[in-house]
């Protein structure tokens, strides 16, 4: 084969686009307009504008779900978690009020809420990627929700039991878990990334009190791509973790400062305002001024942060993932795999995820 | 330069193509001339850029010209889309605003009418936890005599006017000039409301304005509204653990503000219980209008609490106080100095 065997960069790229602050602003003037409804419309475009600026060998990744999905999914999450939620409540105001018994029923609420949010992630993952297509061929997911249910709740008991020296094993095991249960057309992933590799990174991360938490999730990042296989194609990964760090710290030093202005600007003349009238209405611009600050502070938050910091990333991972068997890629075949027609419902309630 | 990258929808090559626009129809060319797609051009959807789409199928141009002449040709996408996007969105924004305007009220009312007593009670002492909490857990007021003075007070109103649930009155140690009652018949009445008070029947007409809204389960109407309210909005936010929401809740339970009309209700069964009492009303009209003209005002927090922002003066009300047949006082000069230092002595007269 003259196809290259050693993997080969440059096959992944995060391209450059216009336009992105353009549609953050348009998703956030509708978000305000609709009272929040438009999120579902406004993350199907902000997904669609991300995913197209993936290409893999020339071509990018297209995004197809729509908001109408998501809102229907939203409509399914709202009928589980009301009733949860008024369940939990009339509980609350009914039960006795006893340590025993307040234990028992909040331990059961959070016991549901968790398996819930399992149900969510394990949903949302096969959505997104069931909505993702490359040169026309869509990527899906299958494998079982309750397997990773019963697997992810036994794991995070044997993590907590370990004072998490498990965590190695369980994060590698959710890994293998997803990829061998992902789907590109009728190609299956297979990936048999093993936890043991990772323990010394971990042991890391409890060194530094978590500082080195970002480095070893790109050390696992890096171990999960050099470990998965697409048929005969593998992949390979050399992302830095500084690259990581570094935008992180760039976003902070850009951002804090506006912050702390902002908020010795506006507070420094309401107090002013207070101490000159002494009135209640100080007291009531006080709150409301402080509402506005919080509200300007995080829709900045939210915008600077693509530039900064998100839009640098997925360049870096893209630009350091490499493939050997392009022509693997290539000669995959449209499956029939069945493919669901609500969006993430109860992972948009729990606000898991991307974007 | 016609040409393009081809992918079929059924395998993920790409095929170097070469396309032929006709009036209503692309034939896509391989390497060999050889057509093979035609896509109707009424199929044919706009994907950005140079690329398009039918179906599964992708064709992506290498001349943004021809991709343009391409755009061109396809059929307007219909506007009707966007039309009905703004009609959900308008409906979805009135249905919530109606919901929490008419409906939340309506089925708060009746959820507090089917909540049993012990319910009621329940969770009433819960809240009234949280309300002393908030203002510090050693700041309850417990002078034996001054509480003895306050309930002769409730006695003498219950007595009038048998309330659907036995009443507990706390003091909380506080400037706030405010009383609140919280569901199961719980009131709490801060210091500073004594402080302010100048005549024994003020405190009691405040307290059988409590004990009516109380009686009229106007409390846990309220917290049935506020809780049932941010758990919507949360979600509706899309903010489940939203500690927005059920704050907001919170900070709105201590301000108890009733509806007009559940004041005036509240109003009305106060001066009926006063007079059943034989109590005289009209210091208790008298208290609304100094309070409301702001003397004693305190410059800090706790005037966004304070009774007269829920309970603004109005002449009709002070009217029919002043009118009322009342003719006793609901404390001796002894008690009501005891029921002023309930406290210990912090007041400033």
């Amino acid at each position: 084969m003259d196809m290259a065997t050693a993997a080969q960069p440059g096959v992944f790229r995060f391209a450059d686009a216009p336009g992105l602050m353009r549609l953050l602003l348009r998703n956030l003037a509708l978000n305000v307009v609709t009272l929040g409804f438009y999120r579902f419309w406004a993350r199907t475009h902000l997904r669609r504008h991300i995913w197209g600026r993936i290409e893999v060998a020339g071509d990018p990744l297209e995004y197809t779900g729509t908001g109408g999905e998501l809102f229907k999914g939203f409509l399914i999450a709202l009928a589980v978690l009301l009733p949860l939620f008024t369940l939990y409540g009339i509980a609350e105001a009914v039960l006795p009020q006893d340590e025993v018994s307040i234990a028992v029923r909040s331990a059961l609420f959070y016991g549901v809420l968790g398996i819930l949010f399992l149900v969510a992630v394990f949903r949302a993952r096969r959505y997104r990627l069931s909505r993702t297509m490359w040169r026309g061929i869509r990527f899906g997911q299958d494998g079982s929700a309750g397997r990773y249910i019963v697997g992810s709740c036994l794991w995070a008991l044997a993590t907590a039991l370990t004072l998490s020296l498990a965590l190695p094993w369980w994060r590698m095991w959710e890994q293998r878990l997803l990829m061998n249960a992902t789907l590109f057309g009728d190609r299956r992933f297979e990936c048999d990334a093993r936890g043991g590799p990772m323990f010394k990174y971990w042991l890391v991360v409890l060194v530094t009190l978590g500082l080195g938490y970002v480095w070893y999730r790109v050390r696992e990042a890096r171990h999960v791509a050099a470990h998965t296989r697409l048929g005969a194609a593998s992949f390979a990964s050399t992302m830095r973790a500084r690259v990581v760090y570094g935008r992180g710290l760039l976003f902070a030093l850009v951002f804090l400062p506006i912050a702390v202005g902002l908020w010795f600007g506006v507070s420094a003349g309401l107090f002013e305002e207070i101490a000159l009238t002494g009135s209640i209405n100080a007291v009531a611009w006080m709150l409301a001024s402080t509402a506005v600050l919080a509200i300007l502070f995080l829709v900045l938050q939210s915008l600077l942060i693509w530039p900064l910091f998100y839009i640098p990333i997925f360049r870096h991972v893209c630009a350091t993932l490499a493939v050997d068997r392009l022509d693997v890629l290539a000669d995959t075949a449209q499956s029939s795999l069945a493919v669901s027609t609500s969006g993430e419902g109860l992972a948009d309630a729990f606000d898991v995820g991307f974007g | 330069m016609r040409e393009g990258r081809y992918n079929d929808g059924r395998r993920a090559t790409a095929h170097r193509v070469t396309v032929a626009l006709g009036r209503d129809v692309i034939a896509i060319r391989d390497a060999d001339e050889l057509t093979i797609a035609r896509w109707p051009l009424s199929e044919v959807r706009w994907l950005g850029k140079t690329r398009f789409a039918r179906g599964d199928e992708r064709l992506a141009l290498a001349d943004r010209e021809v991709a343009k002449a391409l755009r061109r040709s396809l059929p307007r996408p219909s506007r009707r889309g966007l039309w009905r996007g703004f009609a959900i969105a308008g409906s979805a924004v009135a249905a919530v605003v109606m919901f929490f305007w008419i409906g939340l009220p309506l089925i708060a009312g009746q959820v507090a009418r089917a909540v049993p007593p012990a319910w009621e009670q329940q969770s009433g002492s819960w809240m009234e936890k949280q309300v002393v909490r908030f203002f510090g857990d050693d700041r309850v007021c417990a002078g034996t005599e001054g509480r003895e003075a306050l309930d002769t007070v409730v006695e003498r109103l219950a007595a009038a006017s048998p309330p659907r649930l036995p009443v507990t009155v706390t003091v909380v140690d506080s400037p706030v000039v405010n009383a609140l009652a919280l569901p199961g018949g719980r009131i709490v009445v801060f210091r500073g409301l004594i402080d302010e008070a100048e005549h024994p029947n003020e405190v009691a007409g405040v307290l059988a304005h409590e004990m009516a809204h109380a009686d009229l389960r106007h409390p846990t109407e309220v917290a049935i509204e506020r809780v049932g309210g941010a758990l919507v909005v949360s979600l509706l936010v899309g903010d489940v653990f939203g500690g927005s929401g059920f704050g907001i809740a919170a900070q709105t339970l201590l301000s108890s503000a009733y509806s007009r009309e559940a004041e005036r209700a509240a109003d009305a069964r106060a001066l009926a219980t006063m007079q059943a009492a034989d109590l005289d009303a009209a210091p208790f009209a008298a208290f609304f209008e100094r309070l409301a003209k702001g003397e004693g005002a305190m410059p800090d927090l706790g005037q966004a609490l304070a009774f007269a922002d829920t309970h603004p003066p109005s002449r009709e009300r002070a009217e029919a106080m002043r009118a009322s047949s009342g003719t006793g006082e609901a404390l001796d000069a002894a008690q009501w100095r005891m029921l002023k230092a309930v406290c210990g002595d912090k007041s400033p007269r």
